[in-house]
């Protein structure tokens, strides 16, 4: 097992703000801005055996939400087009293992993931779509750690 | 003055009233709307207002400018095509107002930042084929996705 390696069978967590999502008739609605990335790679955190998803939290009053490696990577193709609108190629979506040690501006986390695309994503409204689908499969899972105020 | 007369003063509580009369007053009538509507935009506003207060990054100008321009019109175009109802809204991290509502397994999301609004439709996570993007243009695209919501 390359433990650099990300399984498609792998769980992955976000942190949702509570502005980021929404609750209609019940369910929980994630927004596409709890994707929002600066760099258009979007962080989560592996679900390794035995860690406990309130860990993946940025603060209580954040929830936690997961998706699957697989469905990143099987659902989230964005096309690339040129200035005809033709699609000529599209961009490989994947979940890449990018811990975060001994960085100066950021504490450890050895679970830190980024998705990310190949060849990177440059048009913004790609990332627009990206942030769309993965707030799509956010949505079907909800939240599997509520925030402390809901609790 | 006639019972059909316009009234010059706004009664808030029963303004389609004259002197409580239920004579049809057609100017006084105009301002059920209108209040109904600056409620709606109020609450808009009031949303962007705290945003950029405290979002990170904050909506910038640009955004707040062509959001407040851009919302009388959609929310006249919903009310006449089957209800209006309040968006959630957020910021991207490229600091634009990010509007969306949601309709059972349907979904728009209006980005306003420089320029014309942008907007996607989404029925599904797969971003080829479940979405769709375009440009808001003031004609007959704010009515036809509000259309498409509903539908």
């Amino acid at each position: 097992m390359n433990p650099l390696h990300v399984y498609d069978y792998e769980e992955l967590y976000r942190s949702v703000r509570p502005d980021q999502y929404k609750t209609i008739s019940g369910k929980i609605i994630i927004s596409a801005s709890a994707f929002n990335d600066r760099e258009r790679k979007p962080s989560v955190d592996r679900s390794w055996p035995g860690r406990d998803p309130k860990d993946a939290r940025q603060s209580q009053a954040d929830g936690i939400t997961k998706l699957f490696a697989r469905e990143i990577r099987s659902t989230c193709n964005v096309p690339i087009f040129d200035k005809k609108q033709r699609q000529t190629d599209q961009h490989a979506v994947d979940v890449l293992h990018r811990p975060i040690i001994n960085r100066p501006d950021e504490p450890d986390n050895p679970a830190h993931c980024q998705i990310e695309c190949d060849p990177s994503i440059e048009k913004d409204n790609s990332f627009k779509r990206l942030k769309e689908a993965l707030a799509g499969l956010a949505t079907r899972v909800g939240l599997i750690v509520k925030p402390d105020s809901m609790v | 003055m006639s019972s059909h007369a316009a009234r010059l003063t706004g009664d808030q509580n029963l303004s389609t009233f004259f002197e409580s009369s239920p004579a049809f007053s057609a100017e006084a009538n105009q301002h059920v709307l209108p209040r109904y509507a600056e409620i709606a935009l109020d609450q808009c506003m009031n949303k962007i207002a705290a945003l950029a207060m405290t979002a990170d990054p904050r909506p910038s100008e640009a955004a707040i400018n062509s959001f407040s321009q851009w919302l009388p019109l959609i929310f006249a175009r919903a009310c006449k095509v089957g209800g209006w109802a309040s968006p959630h809204i957020t910021c991207s991290e490229l600091g634009e107002i990010v509007c969306e509502w949601w309709q059972n397994h349907k979904k728009i999301t209006l980005y306003f930042g420089d320029g014309y609004p942008e907007y996607i439709k989404v029925w599904g996570t797969n971003i080829d084929t479940e979405m769709e993007s375009g440009i808001l243009t003031s004609g007959w695209v704010p009515t036809s996705l509000w259309l498409w919501l509903h539908s």
